[in-house]
This record gives structure tokens, C-alpha cells and sequence, in this order.
């Protein structure tokens, strides 16, 4: 919760900064969200639990230097009922950072705590990034910093990750892309990969995307991933093949987590190959299908995947899905069959959702054979939809709870602030999470 | 050795921004608001079409298997995405939140999160089936907090 009190602080001095003139463009986002449910203490007695989250996000362009940013976002929990989770409170910063992007240069550099999606990296890290086109078609990015998603275990003594990306693009035919990532958690080797991505485009709108990693700990292939788009008429297929060797691909090291730090010594490899179909008979209408064959070197025998999923739109912001799905487990332990439908219809300036999803379970978990969830919601948008209302009432029948009511309240609130030049940033997120 | 080598990368990176030549194509900073362009389900051909220059708009295309299959795209060119979406919009899945996906947007139900309904139950079989697609998302000692209760701590 300290971060969050932390957040708001920020907000406010930044606000009263964009007040006095200095700032170009100013937006901030709160979503306040009170829950409501009962939970099963240890000892068998039941406890009303209501915890309310706030998720706070700002960001700040200062007019003063030209491309220069300032980007927050954070969550905190407060339990107004019985405790529930990790204590009354609870909160986490979840980036908070400066960018600097000239407007027409081609670099980017960040600093504070962000997230790095470049090949092999998918961290969120205190530290810096940068990104640079250097040479036409050929792009570099470096990070460095301390590995936030460690910080738990032994503290940040000793941790470090640092990387980068250098990808190569031809427009219109190729591009591909090497990373490097190095973990090291206190001063140990956690993570060492090397990855390689590719896209390729092949005559008749067909491609070929896929990336594959190497890990230098173990010294062989962690990931092959591999997926094509064959358009065919009036249907596109997309055929994949994943390969994972389990004894690179997880691991059994300092700060591993369970239950994954016991496959690694598994030796096992999971070899997945399938493909997806999508058919679009109108424009509102969406036919996907999807077969997905899981195959293991040890334990396992096959296993298979099929779902298929309707979903029709009758106008913008409106629409009905359906899903049905079959997990095909070797053992029956591993069977299911899910079926879903759902609509979400919009009558500016409100909407009404409903929800119903159904699984059955081949083999009994906790005496139960199957699962129910329903929910059905309502909201509503004022001043001009920038204060939105939504709320959800959920029921769910399954092996783990009984006949279990809950509700949610959720508010969302936007504030945008363009003081002079005309925007040089994106705001569709914000827009996006009151919709 | 290793700060050196950060040290390094950090020069490196440092001397090519030096040596930005700038006369390749520059991708804009952000896409126009999608809701006020009438759309909600993006699908960048409808507007894009299925050019292939300067990006393979069709790549792009969020499909009812785009939640599930994004990560390719991502690995490749996060800058695409944060045409449209900002950190914070990866984070409400990837980063060291307490709600799932789907229970914080409830009511937004057209968008196919991971986990909607009841996980809690079907999560004991996808989990044995392919732990792959767990391990990407809960495979720190942060990000497994919601595994922790069950499982145990990371040591």
C-alpha cells in the first residue's frame, strides 16, 4: 500500500506542476474496485470478505523537452472486511518511468522501473533501456538493471539483468531478430539465453513467424516455436509446431519456483503441432477452430486439443459468443468439455453483459464432475464517459466452491489534459479500460 | 565482469544513437484512438488492408485466438503494440497483480481472457497437459504469488 501512497503523492505534485504551465499533455486513469464474497477460514467458519483496489496509472509529457515523458502505474489493496490474501494491505509499483523519443528521431530511451519485451526478455526491471535504429533495417536495443521479479526471494544483493536485441527487416519480405538475456540472482546464474526470431513473407499472403531460445546454463535448445498462415480461399489456416525441452526450458535453480523446479529433472520434451482455422463468412461474423496435438518424450501419452468458437457482432460494441472445447487427455483424470456462450450488448451510454460457462470433468475432482460459472453485469458512463460505473454479480458451482455468490462494483475514472500541441502519445489504453 | 559487460552495452547503445542515420521508416508514435475511428475488435486490415510494407498489418489482426497467440508478435516487435497499448495494459496479465485478468474486467467479456470462470479447477489439468504456458507467465518467485498458497515458496 506504501506505493500506492507513494503514486498518489506523485500525481498530485505532477498535477499541480501541469497546473502552473510546464506540462503539454497530462492523463490519468483510476479504477477503484470493491469485491464482495464469503471465504472458508482454516478452523471451517465462514468470513464476509470485502477488499477494495485502486490502480492508479499516470502519464505526464512536459512541454519544456520535446519527446520527454513520465509514465506511472501501480495497484494497492485494502481489506475493509476480514483479512483476505497477503495481509489488510497489499500493493506493488508496477512501472514507473521516464522516456525520451525526440519526435521524428529514431532512438528511445527509458530509465526506472518498466518492462522489456525484446526477444528473450519479457522482465520487468529497474534499469534502462534504449532502442535505436541504427542503419536503415537494422535496429538495436540494449537494457540493464536489476530484475524486479526476483526481489522477493533473497533481496536485490547480487541480482542483475542485462541484454539486448539487435533485428534486421526488409519490408515487405523478411525480418529476423537475435537476443541475448543474462539473469543473475545474488550473483548466480539464473537465466542465460540466447533466442533467435524470424518472420517471413512467402508469396500469396503466406508467412512464416516463430522464434527459438538456447540456453548456455544447459548448453542446448530450450523453445522451438513455429507458426505458418496459409490463406486458402475463404478460410486462413494457421499451422503451428512448439517444441520445449523441459530440462532447458525450466529450471531447478536458486528461487525456482514449484511445482516447475521439479519438471526440469523430468527430461521430459513437449512437442505441440496443430493448427488454427478462421473463417469470416461477414464482416460480423467469426468462425475460428483450433486442433492442438501435445506429445511427450517421457510419462505422458498424446494428448489433444479442439475448440471452436462463434462470435457474431451486430454492431459496434455489441455482440454474442459461443466456445465449446474438448481437452483430450491420455488419462481420464485429464478430460474435459467446456462450452461458454456470452453476450455484451451496448445502448450508449450503458451495457449489459451475460456470461455462462459449463465444464464437465471425465473423472470426479473433490467428488464433483463438473463446474458452472455464470455472471451477469450492468454499467454506465457519465460526463461524456470519462466516469464509468460497472458491475458484476458472479455465481459459480464447482469442485472448489459451493453454490458461491460474489459481486464486484468497479469505477473508473479518466482524466485528459491536452495543454497545447496536439498529442504525441497514446491514450487508447485509457479508453480502452472504461469501454 | 558482469557490470563491464552492462557497462559495454550500455557504450554500445550510447555510440549508435551517435550514429542514428534516420532515413529509414519511422513508425508514428501512437495509432489513432480506435473507439473514436468506430471499432472495437481490431482488426488493422479493415483500415491497413493487406499491404506488407512498412508491417505485415494481417500479422496484427486481433482474432478470438490473438489473446492466446500474441506473444510471437510481441517477441518480434513490441513496437506495434504500443502503437494502441501501454505498459500498463500488458501488466494488468504479466506484471504482480493480485486480480486475474479476468475478474479486474469482469463485465469485458468479449475479450477472451486467460482463466475467466472457473480456472481454479481446470488449471490441475492444462497445467499437467502443457506447463509451458504457465511457467511463462508464473515462473519468478513474483509472479508465482498466486501459486504460492498451494505450491510452496520458491527456495
Amino acid at each position: 500500500m506504501k506505493c500506492c501512497g507513494r503514486i498518489y503523492v506523485v500525481v498530485a505534485g505532477l498535477l499541480l506542476f501541469a497546473s502552473s504551465g510546464e506540462a503539454e499533455q497530462v492523463s490519468l486513469s483510476s479504477e477503484t474496485i470493491l469485491r464482495g464474497f464469503q471465504r472458508d477460514r482454516n478452523d471451517r467458519s465462514k468470513a464476509d470478505a470485502a477488499p477494495v483496489y485502486e490502480y492508479l496509472q499516470l502519464n505526464y509529457i512536459t512541454k519544456k523537452v520535446p519527446g520527454l515523458s513520465l509514465h506511472l502505474n501501480g495497484w494497492g489493496r485494502l481489506n475493509l472486511a476480514d483479512d483476505y490474501n497477503r495481509g489488510t494491505t497489499d500493493g506493488r509499483l508496477l512501472h514507473a518511468y521516464l522516456q525520451y523519443a525526440p519526435p521524428k528521431q529514431t532512438y528511445q530511451l527509458r530509465a526506472g522501473r518498466q518492462y522489456i519485451f525484446e526477444g528473450v526478455a519479457r522482465d520487468n526491471i529497474d534499469g534502462i533501456y534504449g532502442k535505436v535504429l541504427a542503419l536503415p533495417g537494422t535496429t538495436v536495443s540494449a537494457y540493464a538493471g536489476l530484475p524486479t521479479m526476483l526481489d522477493n526471494a533473497s533481496g536485490v544483493k547480487g541480482d542483475l539483468i542485462y541484454g539486448g536485441k539487435l533485428t534486421y527487416a526488409v519490408p515487405g519480405r523478411y525480418d529476423a531478430g537475435f537476443s541475448y538475456k543474462h539473469i543473475l540472482d545474488n550473483r548466480a546464474a539464473r537465466e542465460h539465453v540466447l533466442g533467435g526470431d524470424l518472420a517471413v513473407n512467402l508469396p500469396k499472403s503466406i508467412y512464416l513467424l516463430g522464434h527459438s531460445t538456447y540456453d548456455l546454463i544447459s548448453s542446448s535448445w530450450g523453445e522451438h516455436s513455429y507458426e505458418m498462415r496459409l490463406p486458402l480461399g475463404p478460410v486462413t489456416f494457421q499451422p503451428f509446431l512448439q517444441r520445449f525441452r523441459y530440462t532447458s526450458y525450466f529450471s531447478n535453480r536458486r528461487n525456482s519456483v514449484p511445482p516447475f523446479r521439479f519438471l526440469e529433472g523430468s527430461g521430459n520434451t513437449l512437442t505441440t503441432a496443430g493448427t488454427d482455422l478462421f473463417w469470416y463468412p461477414s464482416d460480423q461474423t467469426e468462425i475460428v477452430l483450433r486442433f492442438k496435438n501435445y506429445d511427450y518424450q517421457n510419462r505422458f501419452k498424446p494428448s489433444q486439443y479442439y475448440s471452436l468458437i462463434a462470435t457474431r457482432r451486430w454492431k459496434i460494441l455489441s455482440e454474442v459468443g459461443t466456445e465449446i472445447s474438448r481437452m483430450q487427455g491420455s488419462e481420464a483424470e485429464n478430460r474435459y468439455l467446456l462450452t461458454r456462450a456470452y453476450v455484451y450488448w451496448k445502448f450508449a451510454p450503458g451495457f449489459v453483459t451475460g456470461d455462462v460457462t459449463y465444464v464437465h470433468y471425465d473423472r470426479t475432482i473433490y467428488g464433483k464432475s463438473s463446474s458452472l460459472f455464470a455472471s451477469v453485469g450492468l454499467g454506465t458512463g457519465f460526463l461524456n464517459d470519462t466516469l464509468n460505473v460497472k458491475t458484476s454479480f458472479d455465481y459459480s458451482n464447482d469442485p472448489y466452491f459451493k453454490a458461491d455468490y460474489r459481486f464486484m462494483v468497479k469505477l473508473n475514472y479518466l482524466f485528459e489534459k491536452n495543454f497545447d500541441l496536439p498529442s504525441t502519445m497514446n491514450s487508447n489504453t485509457f479508453r480502452e479500460s472504461i469501454k | 565482469m558482469k557490470v563491464f559487460g552492462a557497462a559495454a552495452l550500455i557504450f554500445i547503445l550510447a555510440l549508435l544513437v551517435a550514429c542514428t542515420a534516420g532515413n529509414s521508416y519511422l513508425m508514428p508514435a501512437s495509432h489513432p484512438k480506435i473507439y473514436e475511428l468506430g471499432e472495437r475488435r481490431e482488426f488493422c486490415t479493415k483500415c491497413h488492408g493487406f499491404k506488407k510494407e512498412p508491417i505485415d498489418f494481417e500479422r496484427y489482426n486481433h482474432t478470438a485466438l490473438f489473446t492466446d497467440n500474441h506473444r510471437m508478435v510481441a517477441y518480434q516487435e513490441d513496437r506495434v503494440c504500443t502503437l494502441c497499448h501501454e505498459q500498463s495494459f500488458c501488466s494488468d496479465c504479466h506484471g504482480r497483480v493480485e486480480l486475474k485478468p479476468s475478474l479486474k474486467d469482469q463485465t469485458k467479456n468479449f475479450s477472451r481472457m486467460q482463466h475467466r470462470g472457473d480456472y481454479l479447477t481446470r488449471h490441475r489439468i492444462d497445467g499437467r497437459i502443457d506447463p509451458t504456458s504457465c511457467f511463462r507467465c508464473h515462473g519468478t518467485p513474483r509472479s508465482s504469488g498466486t501459486c504460492q498458497p498451494c505450491h510452496g515458496n520458491p527456495r
